[in-house]
């Protein structure tokens, strides 16, 4: 059978591109052209004697360069190949300079401590000095902050910023597991320090008790590395996305919803940012933010853990990483997929022509629909006092529900009527326009979808929005009263 | 070695179009008087920012018009997007004794610059070697 040999490896072979040989199968092949070009021995097998990165074996189009196939029977028809491997790569870049991880020394507790990490040839010392030379800001210290502040920590992370506004509240402990049931009513920075400086104390950990808004974002991540993203909601996502690209700072984004979750890596090296990934977000009130979806317990765990997995490949310049691109992890069904998100050039933060060019001028709750539209402010609505008031004085009004039955089997309505959205236009005979119609939801957004639906049917009877919906009425009517499942 | 101010612009060209992801291509000259003739771009069919691989048959069509027109494999070139001209450690990997590497480093300006390397034997260290832009 005929055996091609590629120009780039005649030379190793008396200079002939073809030749004929009587061989059984690959290894066969392998063995003639050896024993006929003992130099060439060298050229195709390693000291260990595998085949070298560089050569491929085809028989035909199949790709026989794998050893298990070297004693397939070889079809006399078919051709071999012996042609290079052209592949590559750049040399990975950390995001942390030479000069400061050069900086860093490590003493012989931080030997011990890191021993793992020491051992892995691509870590080693140089790349714990990395680690322990970077700067990261984690904003949110919530269910996705849990693994990332962790693990970053454990891992050795010098300089640990963490920002949150908020305080441990009972429905945290579900998934975020940073912190327990003695910090209830802590702000969860405070948790947040503990934990971290139960790990190592030599970290440089720094709690921000504060609100992300475009007036301090800036500020808060100027002169750091790296920042991740481990909040809940769009206006904080772009906010952190605008700032980092602004700054020139990666970002290694992350969300979750329900059984689902997300990460990708932004703005580094003229890759893509956020923006190009979601141009803008989801009608306010179409989807219900992770807070109103939930998720289930171990999701957060799964994600941020890789989330601070990439953020240590970029820190010490390892291994492949999702930039410009979307991994999702679907954990019902245990689907991963990566997507690629290309850099668009029309992007009004990193395209051609920028729009964006400082967070402060950016009017981040229009655009995520926070602010109250005009047709929202023609809905006229019941604060939870005065709806409570009028139960109580017996006020004659028709009471709609439109929440999923899911949501109802955990907090049930007394004398309410369900109606899902999609049946209000239908149904609207079965309200009396008469009296006042009350609509409620969890959290009062989908229950104005509601009553604008039946506007637009044409119903003429008053209709009220139960504002800030059931959540609104703990504590007020549903300590004593409610029907908790 | 020598390159033509032209072919020089050729490999400068393709890194930029190709940047942010890296770009790959094939040197065909005369392996005797050690000058590149003609410079062929092929599809790094890894679409990415820091590797790159070429199709093996791709190639091999390019390997027989090259022999079928008389001239030398003289080796093979790839882009470093925001990255230096150095090989590495992938790029030592995959090279052939005896066959000269070029290597562009490009970021959003453009062009940094274009180094060559090669190994002179299977046992010997990735050097860089000269080159002339005439």
């Amino acid at each position: 059978m005929n055996v091609y040999i590629s120009a780039t490896l005649r030379g190793f072979f008396g200079k002939k591109n073809k030749f004929n040989i009587e061989a059984e199968n690959v290894r066969g092949v392998l063995n003639w052209l050896t024993d006929e070009y003992p130099d060439s021995k060298k050229i195709l097998f390693d000291e260990a004697n595998h085949l070298r990165s560089f050569i491929q074996i085809y028989v035909g189009d199949i790709n026989k360069t794998d050893e298990i196939g070297w004693s397939d029977p070889l079809p006399s028809e078919k051709e071999i190949y012996l042609i290079p491997a052209i592949a590559g790569g750049s040399p990975n870049n950390s995001i942390i300079s030479d000069e400061r991880s050069k900086a860093i020394t490590l003493d012989d507790a931080d030997i011990e401590r890191f021993e793992k990490h020491l051992m892995l040839r691509d870590i080693g010392v140089k790349g714990q000095k990395r680690i322990r030379a970077a700067k990261v800001v984690v904003i949110g210290a919530g269910a996705l902050g849990s693994p990332v502040i962790q693990y970053l920590a454990a891992a050795g992370v010098g300089t640990i910023k963490v920002v949150d506004y908020d305080v441990v509240a009972l429905d945290n402990l579900q998934s975020q597991v940073l912190h327990t049931s003695r910090d209830l009513k802590r702000p969860k920075v405070a948790s947040a320090r503990d934990k971290v400086r139960n790990i190592d104390k030599k970290i440089d950990f720094q709690p921000e008790n504060s609100k992300l808004d475009a007036d301090n974002a800036t500020e808060l991540i100027d002169g750091y590395d790296l920042v991740i993203d481990c909040t809940d909601n769009y206006k904080s996502r772009y906010l952190i996305n605008d700032a980092c690209a602004l700054l020139g700072i990666p970002l290694v984004f992350g969300a979750i919803y329900q059984y689902e979750g997300q990460v990708g890596i932004f703005n580094i090296n003229g890759g893509s940012c956020y923006r190009c990934a979601f141009p803008a977000p989801p009608p306010a009130g179409l989807v219900p933010t992770c807070s109103e979806g939930g998720s289930i317990s171990p999701l957060p765990g799964i994600v941020g853990s890789i989330q601070a997995n990439e953020a240590l490949k970029l820190i010490i310049g390892i291994g492949e990483h999702l930039s410009g691109k979307l991994l999702t992890v679907d954990s019902l069904y245990l689907h991963t997929k990566i997507l690629k998100v290309e850099r668009n050039h029309k992007c009004p933060l990193c395209g051609d022509t920028p729009t964006i060019v400082q967070v402060e001028d950016f009017d981040y709750d229009d655009f995520c629909g926070l602010k109250e539209s005009e047709g929202e402010i023609l809905v006229e609505g019941f604060t939870a006092e005065e709806f409570a008031e009028k139960l109580e004085k017996h006020h004659p009004m028709t009471i709609v529900d439109v929440r999923e039955p899911h949501e109802r089997a955990i907090l049930r309505f007394p004398n309410a009527v369900v109606i899902p959205i999609g049946q209000l236009a239908r149904r609207k005979g079965e309200l009396d326009p008469e009296i006042d119609t009350v609509f409620l939801c969890k959290e009062g957004k989908r229950s104005i979808l509601a009553i604008q639906t039946l506007r637009e049917a044409g119903y003429t009877g008053a209709l009220y929005n139960l504002k800030g919906g059931l959540d609104s009425l703990k504590d007020i009517i549903f300590s004593h009263e409610g029907a908790w499942l | 070695m020598e390159i033509s101010k032209e072919l020089f612009l050729k490999l400068t060209e393709i890194s930029e179009i190709i940047y942010p992801n890296e770009a790959c291509g094939v040197l065909i000259g005369n392996n005797s008087t050690n000058v590149i003739e003609s410079v062929v771009e092929l599809e790094n069919i890894l679409d990415s920012t820091y590797k790159f691989e070429i199709d093996s048959f791709k190639y091999l069509k390019v390997e027989k018009w090259a022999t079928e027109h008389g001239k030398d494999i003289v080796g093979f070139f790839h882009s470093h997007p925001n990255a230096l001209a150095v090989p590495s450690s992938q790029d030592m990997q995959f090279m052939i004794p005896k066959l000269s590497y070029f290597i562009s480093s490009v970021d959003e300006t453009g062009l940094r610059q274009i180094k060559a390397y090669r190994k002179s034997s299977i046992d010997s260290e990735v050097t860089e070697i000269k080159y002339q832009v005439e």
